[in-house]
């Protein structure tokens, strides 16, 4: 690592205002639904009202006669080809069974919305029902009711097995049992997803609200038989995503009605079509127990975890990977068994949503953490310190950590503010009980393909494109500029960017996993480093100076240390354009998988972690033990990122994450009910968090020491770590408050009085048992 | 079944046709060509819709077009081409109080009509609390919203 790569930088790490938030601010941004073209029909889907059943007929007939419907499509007249990101079980529309309430049967396209939607009601379909398997343990074990043609709900099973870890139990000083469960959350981004198709030479064009162009192309190919450059889609302004845009969504069905009428579609789904029809984060199970010696260090850990799919796969399959591989915490145990399943369920298909399997992976961590401490009768953040995973160590499929852990640096920052908290008067008018609470977690960057094209003009202006999607976080459409212009020594008003779709750049594997700043950003520095190569060897040229003795600062190609000597990077730009060609490269990256050792992995989707990141974060709260009503007062989010390239960016992922964790602890709950209809499919009766909710102030502090060895510029990812740990700082001061552990997420009123009533009925206090509920028998395994 | 009505936007008449049914947010959209207000969910909870009829903030999703003749209609673009709207933009950009941007304009719009209807700096957190309630955002958390509204509020107008 050269001094550089730590040193001062003129726009990295400097605070960049948002190139693009004006033009959000005042209207004039171009989202998906603002865009009517001319001819463009309107598509409206027709959605089972049953959970599971046989499709005994469907009968178009007086919606197609409709005045200014103009086609209606059903599953036999399109491809019976199956999609899905791992497993392609999903039809475009439901052909002989429906397996969920909203499952697209049918699709009206008409001139007009309206018209659209009278005629979607017109449609019959003759639907036999059946009885559906909802609940998430039922459809684990039964081998009656099955969602799919196969043998059982399970769709994925994952094993790590690490260590001999039944020695490990026989013979541990202690054995802690913990088992939580959690519900569902919706993304819930203020955009409802849209998609217009629209017709092209030999293929189509997509305008679509997704954070993945090249994969929803890719998959769009196969489904359709096409070649991936018929193909081309085309990304407006996202009005956010948080993993609920990575799939297709509904464009099949789009480009399946544009095939069929050569004309425009459009998709725009209502916000209740759009609650109903796709992928909450999934409810689970996890069952934790852990063999513990008398200091609270962690020997062995077994987990089961159990995740809900609903019914289709979309994410899920990797998703068991993740929730598997993060079954430790942040923590070093040498000896795993751990196991992930995924099962299908007859409702809403569930998939990615902002660290897929992280709220519910730390809560449990966490919870275990503390119900070790108390039967040892240890400080919980004393056996945190005790098993902290760091530099040397192995994480849990074996992989080297080659960073130093800087998870108790960040509890130590918490530590020091809950009891600054603690000591703080409280108002003698209030009445409610204080908290005190924190979490830790690592979480990690994924490291997926990326691409990027950096050209030079002649006039010392660049152009960067790329395929990456800005999502809302500023990460492409003003962090990957500065990291040229960084690179290339110009101002960052110098660097033109071009993304939003497949068209004008090389390949992206899209916005997720909190891996556009790290991935898309080490494409752009590669593509932006092979330019300056260029600059530098043309100036060799014209300077007769060793291009390893040139660089490019202020606009310049000087000298290494004598500033004003050489000539403006136009100068040698057009002078490269004349003399050996444009001054143009192409950066690509994947990040190196490191070599596992000493895990058995058995149907994993991917070996190992990527590169770590280390976090805590701390709550104070306040509890009314008359209403149940919990209050967030304060809190502190410690972020070991690496280098942070745009503080004011960061700080806004940080406390946009740390309000939606707080939403999925205590208010966010998509509930469905025991005929597989989500009940509260909507803004009014799902409860986002709102400006009245949000505490006063949420302190963000980044441990900025530990840079990363592989991300440009020291960068880590950001985007997921903060939602993660809301919940489970919650449930922590909950604990501190309660004397007991809620064991079921979310956090509401109703828990909360619940959680209260159980520990008052208990016939002997001071001895709580490990969970709330009489222990389930073990699942065979 | 349509009518003509004459729609006063941003200080401007459109003579539009509408249903009878037809949404003020539709008719700002579809007719007059102004998309800066949003569907977010069409039943009044998130507030992406929201423009200023008389100088009230309005769920444009909840209106009739025909029930707004005779009133004056602002949408963000109007509100931030000059004047307070400008000054409550720039505000936002300088908190970084923006990132999707979807639920945006109408947090302007909100902000825009609390503002007019307040003393410079007379607004509290509680007011400025209360005057946005209703408008759902994301991405963002609210607190930069919260400090660009303050700052809009105490700015000299």
């Amino acid at each position: 690592m050269s001094d550089k790569d730590f040193g001062q930088y003129q726009n990295v790490g400097r605070r960049l205002i948002r190139r693009d938030a004006v033009e959000r601010l005042t209207g004039h941004t171009t989202y998906t639904e603002d865009i009517r073209l001319p001819g463009m029909l309107h598509g409206v889907l027709v959605q089972s009202p049953v959970a599971a059943g046989r499709i005994r007929g469907i009968d178009v007939d007086r919606a197609a006669a409709l005045d200014g419907v103009v086609k209606v499509l059903t599953a036999k007249d399109v491809t019976d080809r199956r999609y899905g990101n791992y497993v392609k079980d999903q039809p475009i529309f439901a052909r002989d069974r429906v397996r969920f309430v909203g499952e697209p049967v049918a699709m009206v396209a008409a001139t007009s919305l309206a018209v659209a939607r009278r005629a979607a009601g017109m449609v019959e379909i003759d639907i036999e029902a059946t009885t559906p398997v909802v609940d998430l343990r039922e459809a684990l074990t039964s081998a009656e009711v099955l969602v799919h043609d196969r043998d059982t709900n399970v769709i994925e099973d994952v094993h790590i097995s690490r260590g001999d870890v039944d020695a490990v139990f026989a013979t541990a000083h202690a054995v802690v049992h913990t088992e939580i469960e959690s519900h569902r959350a919706h993304q819930a981004y203020l955009e409802p997803r849209a998609v217009t198709a629209v017709p092209a030479p030999g293929g189509f064009s997509l305008l679509m609200s997704t954070q993945q162009p090249f994969g929803v192309r890719a998959q769009l190919a196969e489904l359709f038989d096409l070649p991936t450059g018929a193909i081309e889609v085309r990304v407006p302004a996202v009005g956010g995503g948080f993993g609920g845009k990575l799939h297709l969504l509904f464009a099949p069905q789009a480009a399946a009605m544009t095939l069929a009428t050569s004309r425009p579609v459009q998709i725009v789904c209502s916000r209740a079509e759009d609650m109903v029809t796709g992928n909450p984060r999934e409810n689970s199970i996890v069952r934790m127990s852990s063999a513990v010696d008398e200091s609270g260090r962690i020997l062995a850990r077994r987990c089961d975890v159990v995740l809900d799919a609903g019914a289709y796969a979309m994410d899920t399959p990797i998703l068991t990977s993740m929730a598997a591989f993060y079954a430790t915490g942040p923590y070093r145990i040498d000896a795993l068994d751990v196991r992930g399943r995924a099962v299908y369920t007859n409702t809403c298909p569930t998939g990615s949503f902002r660290g897929p399997s992280g709220p519910q992976m730390v809560y449990a961590a966490e919870a275990q953490i503390e119900d070790i401490a108390q039967r040892l009768g240890l400080d919980p953040a004393e056996v945190r310190r005790r098993n902290f995973i760091g530099e040397g160590d192995r994480g849990p499929t074996g992989e080297l950590i080659t960073l130093r852990g800087t998870t108790d640096e960040c509890m130590r920052v918490v530590e020091s503010r809950l009891r600054q908290w603690r000591q703080a008067d409280v108002p003698r008018d209030d009445h409610r009980r204080r908290g005190y609470g924190l979490a830790c977690a690592w979480w990690s960057t994924l490291g997926t393909p990326s691409a990027a094209t950096v050209e030079l003009h002649e006039d010392g202006t660049a152009t960067l494109s790329s395929g990456g999607t800005e999502i809302g976080t500023g990460a492409i459409s003003t962090a990957l500029p500065s990291m040229v212009a960084e690179e290339l020594g110009l101002r960052p008003d110098r660097v033109v960017l071009k993304s939003g779709g497949t068209r004008d750049a090389p390949y992206d594997s899209g916005s997720r996993g909190s891996r556009t700043m790290f991935a898309t950003g080490n494409a752009t520095v590669l593509a932006a480093r092979a330019v300056a190569e260029q600059i530098r060897n043309e100036a060799s040229r014209l300077l007769g100076v060793d291009p390893a003795d040139l660089v490019l600062r202020e606009g310049r190609v000087e000298v290494e240390g004598a500033p004003e000597t050489g000539m403006t990077i136009a100068d040698v730009s057009a002078s490269a354009h004349m003399r050996s060609g444009p001054v143009v490269a192409t950066g690509r990256y994947r990040a190196e998988l490191a070599p596992v050792e000493g895990s058995d992995l058995r149907g994993a989707r991917f070996l190992r972690l990527g590169e770590p990141t280390f976090h805590c974060h701390g709550v104070e709260i306040a509890l009314d033990e008359e209403t149940g009503r919990v209050d967030v007062l304060n809190f502190i989010a410690v972020h070991d990122v690496g280098r942070v390239v745009n503080p004011v960016g960061a700080r806004g992922q940080v406390e946009g994450g740390v309000v939606q964790g707080i939403g999925y602890a205590l208010t966010e709950n998509l509930r469905t009910n025991d005929r597989g209809v989500i009940v509260n499919g909507n803004f009014h009766d799902y409860r986002l968090p709102t400006i009245a909710d949000v505490p006063p102030h949420i302190e963000t502090l980044f441990i900025e020491t530990n840079h990363s060895h592989t991300g440009p510029f020291g960068a880590k990812g950001l985007g997921e770590p903060p939602v993660i740990l809301p919940a489970a700082a919650i449930g922590s001061a909950l604990r501190d408050l309660l004397g007991v552990q809620p064991y079921h997420l979310p956090l509401d009123a109703d828990r909360v009085v619940l959680t209260m009533a159980e520990r008052d009925a208990r016939p002997t206090p001071g001895q709580p048992p490990s969970t709330t509920r009489p222990p389930e028998p073990e699942v065979e395994r | 079944m349509t009518t003509h009505m004459t729609l006063r936007v941003n200080g401007s008449d459109h003579d539009i046709t509408v249903a009878p049914d037809t949404l003020l947010l539709d008719a700002l959209r579809y007719e007059c060509g102004l998309t800066g207000a949003k569907l977010g969910c069409g039943t009044g909870d998130c507030g992406a819709c929201t423009v200023t009829v008389d100088g009230e903030a309005v769920n444009s999703c909840l209106v009739y077009a025909l029930e707004c003749e005779g009133h004056a209609v602002e949408t963000v673009e109007g509100a931030t081409a000059g004047g307070i709207g400008a000054l409550v933009a720039e505000e936002f950009v300088k908190a970084d109080a923006v990132q999707c941007g979807f639920c945006s304009p109408g947090i302007i719009m909100s902000t825009c009509a609390l503002l007019a209807r307040t003393e410079p700096g007379a607004a509290t957190d509680e007011d400025i609390k209360e005057a946005l309630a209703g408008n759902l955002c994301r991405c963002t958390g609210y607190l930069p919203i919260l400090e660009a509204v303050r700052r809009a509020s105490g700015a000299p107008r």
